[in-house]
This record gives structure tokens, sequence and C-alpha cells, in this order.
């Protein structure tokens, strides 16, 4: 019976010790020498990389692998490999070793029960990481000293976050999004960092950040000035450009070079909805002296960039901008302390000086003083006690994109979306949901005007490596199948009735924007022109914005909101204006309008039809939203002050003949009477009422007859 | 004359016993037999002996010589209204309705109050889908004959598939209560009950027909398919389970189980029971279609795809299998295939497809 005793206890502490820390000393592997000593030389080498940093973690891994190989039963060892591989892309795998190394000494370091919480964490198994992490504070309070208890509370913050966080995912997780999300592809993404997409509002160009190799001068950057921080990638980050083929592919791309990616770091912000206007962020140390900057392009050239206004560019971080589509406004991302609602940054390396949370921002255009005005804090709806950045204006030009460590976070940064309200106010953010969302950082979104694509940067464990650009498919709501049914409901009749098909109600979510988009070139020679294009809205009759068509293609693009009537004039110097009218209903879903502007030059002979004046119901009575384009006549007129011009009208075949001839002549009449009234001499000027007699479309359709009631201005002479 | 009057009375209350005991019209024809015993005349023989004939060939299926002996006994006798009440039903049997409703409106000329020739010609009227001739007939019919419950039956059907089912449901509350073992009323008044969304009162009218007569596999897939609607179902898979026992090719009742299942996310089990239905009945799309729905939900979006290609092989103006085809398809990557079934569901009347476009779609 004893020796029965002893041969189990025998077993018991055999299975104790295979459970237990194995040291790196000789006296523990007396049986291989050779292989020991192999195995120790990667233990300290794969330390030491360990030691230096997050950017030696991978060439750190392949010794401490080898080692551990040898001997699995090292709870340091095994706790390294689980805290490099955490910051690989294929960090679930951290897990096992995190685990080992907990098994072998619980003590093995202070994080590592938090590690294994954040492992479990990015993992998305929430109850695990939740279990890990209330491990860890017990560990917090347990070590807890007068000495540490300012750094103890920070952490317990910092944990209890970390179980809120968990347990927002777990939920989230059970109402996914529908979405497809795919790594856009080689020919983008390399095994160094892209992120930061920005794409025009018609997707058909993207620019993006990265740090591969060949971005400008990288070549330069010496081993110390890689050396000053260990958390520093290789290689500088410059911007490079992409092109969408027709079918769906994106081209090969393209540094930007001079003079947007200098010999330091050159990030994307922000690219206006028609592409021709361009923010990024500079880091300095380099031909710019760092911050935010803008850029046109002009033709197929970036103008010299020019650093954003005082008001925006801080001493402190600003890393992100949107402006919006009047471009009256800028958001910005800032990490001064100036109205910071987060104050310090409880996750921020204590080293930086740079530590305040970063909040988002805007400044107002002042018409009058023609310049920025202070800053303002877009307040505590958007900006939480903790980070914002990434701040993006959808093409709607109501719905702020952001991303935040704060609000209903299931980890890192997560996406949200506010709508800016017609009383000023912004809506309750909304996370964007899973799986668009995880428990990692997701930032730097961009969204298509059509509301079907986004674009981010995520690490996954598909991925090329490091960060790389993914494309969101947005699918919307389930779409349901309809079931079919048929029962023999009556006796007496032979063939079996079906059951109603029911459709199932469909929220559309499809974004209500219409995207303008052209040419603009010359009537006669076809060349492109570069013009101005002014938006004008015509119920509050004032100019929304104005955009300029590229000098080289000629090519414009208008992102215009839907809920208002719209007067659009193209202005080029030396041609006749050309304008165009634009009633978008509130209800109005996506759609692109192509138009092919033909302008022509001002000659004696061309007429141009005035898109934009306006009458009362059946009457001669000018309406108010007319006067922006009766204002570019006058322009016109005394610009050329020789000018004679005819005004006419015309009518739809509806009425008699002779009430339309009336009606016409009245209005031509009241539009002359408006440019004598602003000081156009009369005799430079004739009306004429056409009538009907000169339609330009058919009067079978409402369309055709809308056409036909217009007014145009002849020139008579020069 | 007055002796052909008396073989008419007796061969109407013969008819007329006959239709309201719902016999076969060999039967009848047997019991309409006239036994000449007294002849007055043999004008009045030779139209009697006609008659017979007629009735003799009638029983062997031979309409076309039982209309001639009719037409033999109306040319001898032309007021003999037996002879051509007798041969409105031949000419209905023969598909020939027209005829039958010029007999009957004979008969209706010669005696406004004959119910049957009412009935008869309400039942031809609905053939030629004069519903609404079909029920000024009936409503003649009942108002003379208002104990009869298969005249009420009659025209509440046809109230039913005017989508009438108030007025239906109270005409079958006639028919039960003329004939309290009616089934076949009870089972319709379940499903008027149904239509008005009244299920609690369907189920109840479905179980009293089922316990008049527990073996018609379709009351039991009624059955099923009205709990399924409100929501019961386990028990509406039971009822299935019942009428499938009742009759093991009964493809409906498959095909309304395995929609059951799929309400009730068991895809796997969806799929079962409308392979099974494919099986006895390959060309019955619904089931066809059903499945392509149940294969969608489990993801194998290229077998929903194959199985709504079936649908759309055998019919292409199916609206909705273009509708569910697209919603495949696009979860299968192919988008451009998707828009394009969306917008032949469009053209085709669903109002979603033009949702899903706009949604979706360039």
């Amino acid at each position: 019976m004893k020796l029965l005793i002893a041969v189990l206890s025998f077993c018991c502490v055999s299975v104790g010790y295979a459970q237990q820390n194995v040291e790196f000393e000789k006296k523990n592997f007396p049986n291989d020498k050779e292989g020991y000593r192999i195995a120790v030389d990667e233990y300290k080498r794969g330390e030491e990389l360990y030691h230096e940093g997050p950017l030696q973690y991978k060439n750190a891994l392949k010794h401490l692998k080898k080692a551990n190989a040898f001997n699995p039963d090292n709870a340091w060892l095994n706790y390294m490999i689980g805290d490099c591989i955490i910051e690989t892309i294929h960090k679930a795998e951290s897990i096992k070793y995190f685990e080992r190394a907990y098994k072998l000494n619980p003590n093995v370091h202070h994080e590592v029960e938090y590690n294994l919480g954040k492992a479990h964490h990015v993992n998305e198994d929430w109850d695990q990481a939740v279990k890990w992490y209330k491990l860890y504070e017990e560990r917090l309070l347990r070590d807890r000293s007068k000495k540490n208890q300012e750094k103890t509370n920070k952490k317990l913050q910092i944990y209890e976050k970390h179980i809120k966080e968990c347990k927002i995912g777990k939920e989230l997780m059970k109402k996914p999004i529908r979405v497809f999300i795919d790594n856009i592809g080689p020919v983008i993404n390399t095994e160094y960092p892209e992120y930061g997409p920005v794409i025009t509002a018609d997707n058909s160009t993207m620019y993006f950040t990265s740090r591969r190799p060949g971005t400008i001068g990288s070549h330069e950057r010496t081993q110390k000035d890689i050396d000053k921080d260990r958390k520093e990638e290789r290689y500088y980050e410059d911007i490079y450009v992409t092109h969408r083929f027709g079918n769906g592919k994106w081209s090969k791309p393209k540094n930007l070079g001079d003079p947007i990616n200098t010999k330091g770091h050159d990030a994307t912000v922000a690219i206006l909805p028609d592409g021709q206007h361009m923010i990024f962020y500079n880091a300095g140390a380099s031909s710019l002296d760092g911050g935010l900057y803008e850029a046109l392009l002009k033709g197929d050239e970036w103008s010299h960039p020019e650093k954003l206004d005082k008001h925006i560019n801080s001493k402190y971080h600003e890393s992100s901008a949107a402006y919006s589509l009047d471009k009256k406004t800028i958001y910005f991302v800032s990490s001064k302390p100036e109205d910071n609602l987060g104050g310090i940054d409880n996750f921020a390396d204590e080293s930086d000086d740079d530590h305040y949370t970063h909040d988002i921002f805007y400044c107002t255009w002042d018409e009058e003083k023609e310049r920025w005005n202070e800053a303002v804090n877009i307040g505590p709806t958007i900006n939480t006690k903790y980070n914002e950045r990434g701040v993006f204006l959808h093409s709607d030009g109501k719905t702020l994109y952001f991303s935040s460590e704060g609000h209903n976070s299931m980890g890192g940064y997560d996406i949200f979306k506010s709508i800016h309200q017609e009383d000023g106010s912004w809506s309750e953010p909304e996370n964007l949901g899973y799986p668009v969302n995880g428990p990692d950082h997701d930032i730097f979104f961009t969204l298509s005007a059509d509301g079907r694509k986004g674009y981010y940067a995520s690490e996954h464990s598909d991925g090329f490596g490091k960060q790389d650009i993914y494309e969101i498919t947005f699918l919307g709501p389930e779409k349901d199948v309809i079931n079919l049914s048929e029962d023999n409901l009556l006796a007496s009749v032979l063939s079996p009735v079906s059951e109603k098909i029911v459709e199932p109600i469909v929220e559309v979510s499809a974004s209500q924007t219409t995207i303008l988009k052209g040419i603009v070139i010359d009537a006669v020679t076809e060349q492109p022109i570069e013009a101005n294009i002014d938006l004008t809205d015509n119920t509050k009759n004032n100019k929304v914005a104005t955009f300029t068509s590229n000098s080289k293609s000629g090519k414009f693009l208008v992102s215009l909101p839907s809920g208002k009537n719209y007067g659009i004039a193209v202005l080029a110097d030396g041609y006749l204006f050309h304008s165009e009218n634009f009633d978008i209903p509130k209800a109005q879903g996506y759609q692109e309008v192509y138009k092919e502007i033909r302008l022509k030059k001002v000659a004696v002979g061309e007429s141009i039809i005035l898109k934009n004046i306006f009458f009362d119901f059946d009457k001669a009575t000018l309406r108010d939203e007319s006067i922006p384009e009766l204002a570019r006549l006058i322009s016109l007129l005394k610009e050329v002050p020789t000018m004679k011009i005819e005004i006419s009208g015309h009518t739809d075949s509806r009425g008699t003949n002779e009430y339309n001839q009336r009606l016409s002549e009245n209005r031509s009449k009241s539009v002359v009477n408006y440019l004598v009234k602003n000081g156009i001499a009369a005799k430079r000027l004739q009306y004429k009422g056409y009538g009907e007699s000169k339609p330009i479309a058919t009067n079978d359709t409402d369309d055709g007859r809308q056409q036909n009631r217009r007014t145009e201005f002849t020139i008579l002479s020069k | 004359m007055d002796k052909l009057k008396s073989v008419l009375i007796v061969t109407f209350l013969c008819f007329t016993m006959v239709l309201f005991a719902q016999t076969t019209e060999q039967q009848q024809a047997a019991e309409d037999l006239i036994v000449v015993e007294d002849s007055a005349t043999t004008a009045i023989q030779d139209a009697q002996k006609a008659y017979n004939e007629g009735v003799q060939a009638f029983q062997k299926k031979d309409y076309s010589t039982a209309i001639l002996k009719y037409s033999e006994a109306i040319t001898i006798a032309p007021s003999f209204t037996g002879a051509y009440l007798n041969r409105a039903t031949a000419k209905f049997d023969n598909e020939d309705y027209q005829g039958a409703i010029s007999d009957y409106s004979f008969v209706i000329d010669a005696q406004p109050d004959s119910t049957m020739a009412y009935f008869g010609r309400a039942r031809t009227k609905e053939r030629v889908k004069d519903v609404e001739g079909a029920i000024e007939d009936y409503n003649k019919h009942l108002s003379i004959n208002p104990k009869h419950a298969i005249g009420y039956y009659h025209r509440a059907t046809l109230l039913f598939q005017k989508s009438k089912f108030a007025e239906a449901i109270t005409d079958y509350g006639k028919a039960i209560e003329n004939d309290r073992s009616f089934v076949n009323a009870y089972n319709d008044r379940g499903s008027a009950k149904r239509a008005i969304e009244d299920y609690q009162g369907a189920i109840e009218d479905y179980r009293r027909a089922i316990v008049i007569n527990d073996k018609l596999a379709f009351i039991h897939n009624n059955l099923g398919s009205v709990l399924r609607l409100n929501g019961d179902f386990k028990e509406a898979i039971r009822s299935y389970d019942d009428a499938i026992k009742l009759d093991v090719d009964y493809y409906i009742a498959y095909n309304n189980r395995g929609r059951t299942k799929f309400d009730q996310r068991d895809y796997e089990g969806a799929i079962k029971d409308y392979s099974e239905a494919i099986k006895i009945n390959p060309k019955y799309n619904l089931a066809w279609n059903n499945r392509g729905n149940a294969f969608y939900k489990l993801k194998k979006y290229e077998d929903a795809i194959h199985d709504y290609n079936r649908v759309l092989k055998a019919n292409a103006s199916d609206g909705v299998a273009y509708l569910n085809r697209g919603i495949s398809k696009e979860m299968a990557r192919d988008t451009e295939g998707a828009c394009a079934d969306w917008n032949k569901a469009k053209e085709l009347g669903l109002k979603n497809a033009e949702k899903y476009l706009s949604q979706t779609c360039d």
C-alpha cells in the first residue's frame, strides 16, 4: 500500500513538474549539451531583439521560436513570443504562448493577465477577455501601494474601459451589419503599411499613404534616425494615387512625387469630392515645415502646397481634416490642449510630449474678413474624453464619419457616424457596427458618394502584412427572399389557391446625393476649358460654392445633396456663361448625372438659355430665385459694354397661341425691365415673345414642356 | 296530358330528390325511369319511351344518345319539362354548356319556381365563368328552397372566389346549419376565415371538419397552414405530418411543411421537404423556388441559383424567382447578374426589386 502511494505521489510530482517553469540552465538539459548551447544562443539573441522594440519583433520571433522548440517550458520565453505575436497581424496566435507562460509562472510578467485579456479581446473572444481583464484587476488591486497608487488608478481606468468594450463588442457582434470586406489586393497593398485611403466622390481615384521602399527620402534615412524611435517603420510615409479601371480593378499606384511628397512623412488627409483639391499631412523636417497642407490639381500637376491657416495648424498634432461641400467650414483633428474635452490621454506613452487626447475642431470662413475664424471644439456629442481621429465628411454634405476610442467602441478606434441636423446640432454618434468595426483600430474611413463602397485601413490575418487597405461593400439590411405556398382551400375546387405574395418591407439605405459630373469644352473647337462652376441654392438664393473644371481635361464633379433646387452656372473668360437647373427632392436616392457643357464664345448671333430664371405661375413676375442668374447677365453686359442683346420668352404648347404669345412677351419684358433697373441702358436691350412657336423639345412630355418654357438671350451686336 | 303531367311531377320529384341527395347522374337516370302504366295516347307513350331510352343512355354515359332521345321526347311532347331538365343535365355532361343553359331556361320559363332548374343553370353558369349569373340563379334557387345546404355551399364558393369572404362565411354557415355533417362547408368556411385573418376561427372550423372526417389530407394541410400563419409552427408541422400520412404523394403538404421549417430556421429540414415535393412532382415550381431560398439561407448560393434557374426555365416570367435569384447572385459576388435579375423582377411588378436596384445597382 505504501509503495502504491509512493508511486502515485511520484506520478503527481512528475505531472506537476511538467507544468513547471524550466529555466535555460545547463543542469536542466544534461543529455543534450549541444542542443542546449544552440538554444541558449537563440534565446539570448531573440531576447536582445525583443528588447529593441516592436520593429524588431518579427526578427526576434525567429530566434525565440527556435529556442522554444528546444525548451517549450520556459515562462519568460513563451511570454516574449506572445508579446511579439500580438504586435503582428496574427494576434490570435499569441494566446497559446501567453497561456503557457501563465501556466508555467503566473508571475512571469505583471501584465500577463492584461495581455491575455487583450489577446482574447482582439480575437473577439469577449468572455475570455473579460475573465483575464478581471484577473488583471485583481493583480492591480493586490499590488497597489501608496507609491504606485496614481499609476494603478490609471491602469484601473484602462481596465474598466476594456471591460466595457468587451460588453459592447459582444452585443454588436450579435447584430452584424451586412458587408463584404475585401483586401483591395496586391496591386495596392504590400508587406509594408498602407493606410489613409481617400477617394473622389465618383469612386474613380484613390489616394493613400504607404511606407514602402522607394518613398522619397527613405534611402537617405540613417540607422541613427531609425534608432531614435524604435516604434518607427523603416520607410517614410508618401502619398500614392491609383485609378479605377472600368472593370473595377485599380491601376498600379504612382508616387505623387514633388511637390506633395517630401523627404519626410507625407500622408493623405482628404480629397474634395471633385478630386481637384487635396489636404495632406507633412511631418516637417523637410521642404515643408510640418502640419496640414492643401494643394490644387492644375491639369495633371499638383500646385505647390500651402499650409492651412494658423487657426487650424498649431504646435500640437493635427492629423486629419475635411472641408464642408461649400468649403466654408473645415473640420480637423488636433491634440492641442485649448478647448480639449479629453484632457490628458491615459493611453498615451508618457514619454510623448504630445499626450493630450485628439479632439475634432472646426473653423468657419469669415466672408467679410476673408479669413478663417478661431477654431471651435465640435462639442461633447462627438468628442469624448478619449481620442477622436480620422474625420471625413460624406459627399451628402451632412454625414460626418470619424474614429473614436470613446462612445460605444468595442476596442481601439471604432468608426462612428453623426449627422448634422437642420438646427446645427449633431446627431448621437452611431457605431458603424461589426464587422466593419472590430476590437482593434479601425480608422481613416472614407465612403463613396453613392454610399456603397467604403475604404479603410485595417490589420487582418489575411492581409499582406501590417496595415492594408480594405474595401467595404455595404449591402444594406438583409434582402428577404420570398417563399411561396398554396393550399387546397376549397374542397370543391381542384386547383390549389396560392398564398398571397407579401413583399417584405424594405428599408432603402441608398445615399441621397446627386453627383453632377462632366466636361466643359469650347462649343466649336471642343477643346477642354478651365471654367468656374458656381453652385447656387435657389431656395435660399445664395451661392453655395464655386468649383473649377480641370484645366487639362475640362472635367468637373459637383456633389449635390438632396432636398434643394440648385442653379449651376459655368463661367469662363471670353465665353457666354452656361446655366443649368437641378431640382433634387429630399427623397431622391443616389444618382449620377453626366453633362457635356459646350461654352460659346461671346459672338454676334450666339444665344443661351437662362435656365435659372423663374416666374410666378402663369405670370410675368420674376421670382427672387432668378436674381443670381440675372446678376450674371448684368455682369456680362458690364464686361462687354457695347454688347446689345435680345431677351426672348418661350412657352410650351398648352394654352392658346394668343395667351402664350402674350405671356412670353410679358416675361421677356420683365427681364429687360429688371436689367434696366439695374443699370443696363435700355437701348442695348430688346425683348420679344415667341409664344410656343420655337419649341426645342417635344410638347408631349412634362420634361419636354419644361424645356420649352424658357428665357433666352441672343447677342445682336458687340 | 294530365297523365303526362303526373309523369313529369314524378320525374321532377325524383330528379329533385336525386340532386338534393347528391347522387351521381347515373343513379339519377336510373331512378328517373318512368313506368308507363296507363297510356293516354300513343304520342305520350312514344315520348315516354324516348325519355326512358334517354335515361338509359345517360346511365351508360352515352350523352349524345341521351340528348337525342330526350330531344325525341321533346319533339313529341314539346312541353315535357322533365325531358328538358334531363337533356340539360346530359348537355352539361357533354360540355354543351350553352345548350344546357338554354334547356334550363326553358324549364324556368315554364315553371318559374323550378328550384332544380335554377340550381342546374347556376352550376352551368359557373362552368362558363358567368359568376354573377350563377350567383343570381343561386339566389333565386335559395329563395325558393332556403333549406338547401348545397345551394348555400355553391354560392359561398363563388363569393369566396370573388374575395367576398364575409358573405361567403355567412353562406357556409347556412350550409352547415342545414347539414351539420357538411365537412366541406366547415373546411371552406375555415379557409374564408383564414382569408380575413381570423386564424383562430379558421383553426376551429378545420378542426371541426377533421372531427367529422379525419381521412381528408387536404383539411389537415389547410389546418397546418393556418397554424403556421398563426405562428404555431410546432402544431403546424404536426398537421402537415397528418396530411402526408394520409397521402404520401401530397407534395403541397411537403412544400408547406418545408416552409414552416424554413420559418423556424431549420433550413436543412426545409430542404428535405422541398426535395421530397420535387421528387413527387418535378414540375412543382414553388418547391424549387423555396428550396432555392433555403439554400440561400445556408449560404449555398450556387445551389440556390441552380434551383431558381429551374423555375425560370419552366416559367420565364416568374418575378419572384428573378428577385430571389438576384439576392443569391449578389451574395455570390455577381452584382451585375443580381442587378439584371432585379431589373427583370421590377419589370414583372415586384416592388422590392426597384428598391434593391436603387440601393445596389448603377
